[in-house]
């Protein structure tokens, strides 16, 4: 699974935020995917991508919930 | 999400600020400090910066309600006079985030130096490639080591 990393520093307990996409994280990302969201010292976690900015290198992401895995 | 330059450091010398950290705290700081760059375009005139957060035990902000703030497992906690000669600290507020607003009226960001550091006009950074990214580590990574101890001993949430 595609990781995505995230400062939280910059999220904090958000389930829905934005984050820059480096190239490996964005190359054929597309609306809906699930990634896995990493970052120091918090478990991985998985998200889905609800939405892409047009040059794709910002995406809006939503952490998924257990009963939804 | 963007980020706010507040007027003035209200800090002093014995401030306790709180880093979060985790065991592979350098390459993650370093990692989140260059996500970041282009959050700060125009902070002080610059076209960004590399920055790490931390948040000041101050006004009545306790460690323990800064902690439970963030969902990060590990933190550290500093003295501001500890580093203010080494660093540069802005006072900043970064909008759009679900850390409530009264932790983030004492979140401050410590500015890694990066002499030498120049993005091609048009070009950002996370358009560089591996070799490139990997430079930028080389160059912000010995601050990071430096900055990171300030904060041992690290403490479990």
């Amino acid at each position: 699974m595609r990781e995505v990393f995230v400062d939280y520093n910059h999220i904090g307990h958000a389930c829905r935020f934005r984050t820059r996409l480096f190239r490996s994280e964005r190359e054929g990302l597309e609306v809906g995917e699930v990634v896995m969201v990493v970052g120091d010292a918090v478990e991985p976690r998985q998200a889905r991508v609800l939405e892409l900015s047009d040059d794709g290198r910002e995406a809006e992401l939503e952490f998924v919930a257990f009963s939804e895995l | 999400m963007s980020v706010i330059l507040r007027p003035s450091v209200e800090l002093t010398d014995d401030d306790d600020l709180v880093i979060h950290m985790g065991a592979g705290a350098r390459r993650e700081v370093v990692r989140a400090a260059i996500r970041n760059y282009h959050a700060y375009e125009g902070i002080h005139g610059r076209a960004g910066a590399f920055t790490v957060s931390v948040f000041a035990a101050i006004a009545g902000v306790s460690e323990a309600e800064i902690v439970a703030a963030l969902p990060q497992r590990q933190y550290g906690v500093g003295r501001y006079g500890d580093l203010r000669d080494r660093f540069s600290v802005w006072p900043t507020t970064i909008t759009g985030t679900a850390i409530p607003e009264r932790i983030m009226a004492v979140h401050f960001d410590v500015v890694l130096p990066a002499v030498g550091f120049e993005l091609a006009p048009g070009s950002t950074v996370e358009d560089l490639d591996d070799p490139a990214l990997a430079a930028l580590d080389g160059l912000l990574g010995p601050s990071v080591e430096e900055l990171l101890p300030l904060f041992l001993p690290r403490k479990a949430k």
